[in-house]
């Protein structure tokens, strides 16, 4: 039994790592621009589907994660640009059904370019099996919980220590006062945006092995970390990410321990429970500070 | 066999009188709605290939008995209340003659009082047994059935001796259709289910539900499940270190699947249908040139084939070859002329349609498979 | 009148809109390097649209802004920011999630890169407000709301100003921070800082004021010396409540 709940334990941390990360970016954009941007997800499919690509072509494999990761900035940056950018000021509803349309539009261009057929990645450092007691992990689960880690400290540190990250944090939490510090707001949101595209390159990276990758595999993806977002208090990238990890452990745990038929069921409901008790999130706004 | 012969001489003959595109009489309409974009497109989108591609050759060829073919098309989406409005129009405004669709069981289930009421031929493309179980005057099908794939493979679990295994399936239509099968079957096969785990379509790790499994006294483990899914369960059985036999049901067999799972593909066992093993089956199989020239043609225009687009083939050809038969189209002597398919070679296996089975296809349809270095092996 | 030549900040015709709505007609002002500048003016008259249109945090529908000889009609906030215009806005709008010193620093944003100036220029802050010092630490958000406006005000400092725009800094505070904050406001015009100052209190305004406008319904009525003003039968009656 014990054993099992390690095994289960692995596999929450895991998948919750994921969570973990599209999570991050959802928090990253609401909080620079209260705009939840739908098409998260589709950056974690984006980030997969270059590098897989360009891999199928025979670009070696860490210059093929890099121009994943930059391809996606791109994308990123070209949907601030040209679809949100241009609606400054509309309602807020207005902004979220751009970043639906927006998704959309990216599942459509993945179909097109990429097929329906799932695609494979190589895992990153072979896939032969590591044993701990008698639960079994991959490396590539070592990768995403290790590289989530990293990505989360270095977005804990970029708010808490560079300049760039508090002028961040200033435009999240006063725009107008932001620009009167002679912060290039602009910038600041095309830096948000590209920042939440390469976390979820990242992201997107890191499961690609274990997962296979589809045209529409960021959907799933996007309502888990949105999940994530709002279970963590939407405006918190920490809360963000302690909510995917809690996420991915409670999926598992119910599965392994209750029912699998029933394990997002129990996953929504405890999402429920705790923002019927909680309404700003477990780490929302005015609880801490943000970052 | 021999009746394809004659069906071509026909059509050879029909286009010497018809002379080139100049049609004497009205078209004969052929109705059709499927799944052909949104989530399900997998299936209506060969299908509908498919379809077009053999009324454009037969056209070209001179129609059928000296009259053009037309193709009326409508997308549900996968949408089944779009299905019956779809249907509707078919019959009454499009005043087709006979009906070939249906991707999905949803589709077609919704769609079959409208056919009955207007007495209308209707070859449905869908898996579910309850479109032809009861039977229905007027609706027949053409894929096999999942109780099919699940009967082939418990008879491939007793002659391995295994008594006892663990089910896990997917929260899809086609996995928990198959998962009420199986559970229904396994006793009267004198197998006892003993873990039924289940996960989400989307789902990207099921190492979870492995380790119940694991801890269990199954002697196998059997996996129904459709797209990237069954893929994961096979790298998560061999990465949890279990050494048990591995089946997979027929929604996996493609290529594509050995692709994804890699080397821990290597072993698992599914009941396949002919058209993935074309290649391998004996020269003396009467389905081989049927499989061997739908691959190839298929696969000059739009690229790698599908068992779905199969089943457009068959429903398509069962039509016209009635139609044929009955020298016209008035849709009771289609009927009868569809019930009355004998040996019908199609791309799912050999067809013999009567009063009491509107789908004609029979357990050995399947091909029982293996995945051995990287390819998919006959081994029953 | 001043001279043009002379002007730090030179305004003509601007015009703001908020939709169809105009704000500001053709306001035309100047205000010499060194000097304190007043512009009073009720409710609603349209001083903080002016500020906001300054410092092109708000569009300019018509007009041009002329600094330092400089035409900055045109240049977005933070350039206008860059080229030494830094806006106390009303209300203060510190970052309230973030430390005393953080909103600070962030005053210095453009200028991060002189660590040492930025230092110095901390330490004057603190200097000149103790209060900051102590708990430099603490969040904006939690601090009264006098101190928010003199965090505002220090912010704007370190934004290295040579014209200083002052939103309301005494609104909503008590009468003895008000005179706090306006010895401070004083004592910083002394020291070189140009100041535009836009006040509802127009007595206490142009009590420190060398001249003043009158503002009114997004139109400059009157402006003269800040003594004259104070003077002024008709300024009396409207504005200073007699
Ligand atoms: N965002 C806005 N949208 C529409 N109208 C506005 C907006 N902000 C201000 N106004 C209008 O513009 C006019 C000028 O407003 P402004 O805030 O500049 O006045 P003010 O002189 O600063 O007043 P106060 O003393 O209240 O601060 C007012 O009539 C106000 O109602
Ligand atoms: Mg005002």
């Amino acid at each position: 039994m014990l054993d099992s709940l390690l095994q289960f334990l692995i596999t929450g941390v895991t998948v919750g790592s994921t969570y973990a990360l599209v999570g991050l970016g959802f928090a990253i954009i609401y909080n620079a621009s209260d705009v939840v941007n739908f098409a998260q997800g589709e950056f974690v499919m984006i980030g997969a589907m270059v590098a897989i690509s360009l891999l199928g072509a025979g670009t070696p494999f860490p210059l093929a994660l890099l121009l994943a990761v930059m391809a996606t900035v791109a994308v990123g940056l070209v949907l601030e640009a040209l679809a949100v950018e241009p609606a400054r000021g509309a309602p807020v509803v207005t902004l979220v059904i751009i970043t639906i349309g927006a998704s959309i539009l990216l599942r459509g261009v993945a179909l097109l370019v990429w097929g329906k057929d799932f695609h494979a990645m190589p895992h990153f450092s072979g896939d032969a099996p590591l044993h701990l007691g008698s639960a079994t992990l991959l490396p590539q689960n070592l990768w995403v919980m290790g590289g989530t880690a990293a990505l989360v400290l270095a977005v804990r540190q970029f708010f808490r220590r560079t300049s760039a990250g508090k002028a961040l944090l200033a435009c999240s939490c006063n725009r107008t006062a932001a620009q009167l510090m002679g912060i290039n707001v602009r910038r600041m949101m095309l830096l948000a945006y590209g920042l939440s595209a390469a976390l979820g390159a990242v992201a997107g990276l890191l499961v690609a092995p274990i997962t296979f990758t589809s045209y529409d595999s960021g959907v799933m993806l996007g309502l888990k970390g949105f999940s994530a977002a709002i279970l963590g208090g939407m405006g918190n990238p920490m809360g963000a990410v302690a909510g995917g990890l809690l996420l991915g452990v409670l999926e598992s745990l119910s599965a392994g321990l209750i029912s699998s038929g029933y394990k997002d069921a129990i996953a929504f409901v405890v999402v429920l429970l705790v923002l019927f008790l909680r309404p700003s999130g477990l780490f929302g706004k005015g609880a801490v500070e943000r970052a | 066999m021999h009746m394809r012969k004659r069906f071509f001489g026909l059509i050879l003959g029909a286009g010497v009188l018809a002379a080139g595109s100049s049609f004497a009489a009205d078209p004969i309409r052929i109705g059709t709605f499927l799944t052909v974009t949104g989530p399900a497109s997998f299936l209506g989108d060969p299908e509908l290939r498919t379809l077009q591609m053999y009324v454009e050759e037969l056209n070209a060829r001179g129609g059928v008995l000296g009259r053009k073919l037309e193709l009326v098309h409508y997308d549900t989406v996968g949408q089944a209340k779009e299905a019956v409005t779809f249907v509707k129009r078919l019959i009454q405004n499009d005043k087709v003659d006979v009906i070939v669709g249906g991707s999905s069981t949803g589709d077609t289930m919704a769609a079959i009082p409208e056919v009955e009421k207007a007495g209308i031929p209707l070859i449905s493309l869908a898996g579910g047994v309850e479109i032809v179980e009861p039977v229905k005057k007027w609706v027949f099908k053409t894929p096999h059935t999942d109780r099919m794939a699940a009967i082939r493979i418990f008879e491939d679990m007793k002659k391995r001796g295994i008594r006892k295994f663990a089910l896990i399936s997917g929260d899809g239509g086609y996995d928990k259709s198959g998962r009420k099968q199986v559970l229904e079957l396994a006793p009267s096969h004198g197998l006892e289910v003993v873990a039924d785990e289940s996960y989400g379509n989307k789902d990207t790790d099921m190492t979870t539900q492995l380790t119940k499994i694991r801890a269990t006294d199954a002697q196998a483990i059997l996996n129904f499940g459709f797209g990237a899914a069954p893929a994961i369960v096979t790298r998560n059985v061999r990465q949890l270190g279990i050494t048990l036999p591995v089946y997979q049901s027929h929604g996996v067999g493609s290529k594509k699947f050995i692709e994804m799972a890699g080397e821990a593909a290597e072993g698992v066992r599914l009941p396949a249908a002919a058209l993935v093993v074309a290649e391998q089956l004996a020269d003396s199989d009467p389905q081989k040139k049927v499989l061997l020239d739908y691959k190839a043609k298929f696969q000059a225009k739009h690229g790698e084939v599908s068992t779905f687009g199969g089943h457009a083939y068959d429903g398509f050809f069962i039509a016209v070859e009635a139609i044929q038969r009955a020298g016209g189209t008035d849709p009771a002597r289609v009927r009868d002329e569809i019930e009355k398919t004998r040996g019908f070679v199609g791309t799912a296996g050999v067809f013999h349609m009567s009063p009491q089975d509107h789908m004609g296809l029979s357990v050995d349809a399947f091909k029982m498979v293996e995945v051995r270095k990287g390819n998919w092996v006959i081994i029953d | 009148m001043p001279s043009t030549e002379a002007a730090l900040l030179q305004v003509e015709g601007l015009c703001s809109h908020y939709g169809p709505v105009r704000v500001l007609s053709h306001v035309s002002l100047a205000v010499r390097a060194g000097e304190l500048v007043a512009i009073v003016g009720a409710n609603g008259a349209g001083k903080s649209t002016l500020l906001r249109s300054l410092s092109a945090v708000q569009p300019k529908s018509g007009g041009t802004v002329r600094f330092d000889g400089r035409d900055i009609s045109r240049l977005p906030a933070h350039r206008v920011v860059a080229a030494g215009v830094c806006h106390v806005p009303e209300g203060r709008q510190v970052f309230a999630p973030l430390s005393v010193e953080d909103n600070l620093r962030l005053g210095a944003y453009l200028h991060r890169q002189e660590r040492a100036w930025v230092e110095r220029e901390l330490d004057r802050v603190y200097t000149l407000f103790p209060i900051l010092g102590e708990r430099r630490a603490q969040l904006a958000g939690t601090l009264s709301g006098g101190q928010q406006q003199m965090l505002s005000i220090g912010r704007a400092l370190l934004g290295r100003p040579r014209l200083l725009l002052l939103d309301e800094p005494s609104m909503g505070l008590a009468p003895l921070l008000v005179e706090e904050i306006f010895r401070v406001v004083r004592e910083l015009n002394r020291s070189g800082v140009t100041v535009l100052l836009v006040e509802q209190n127009a007595r206490a305004a142009l009590a420190i004021a060398d001249r003043g406008y009158v503002l009114e319904t997004g139109r400059v009525v009157l402006s003269a010396a800040a003594s004259e003003l104070l003077a002024d039968e008709g300024v009396r009656r409207a504005y200073l409540g007699r």
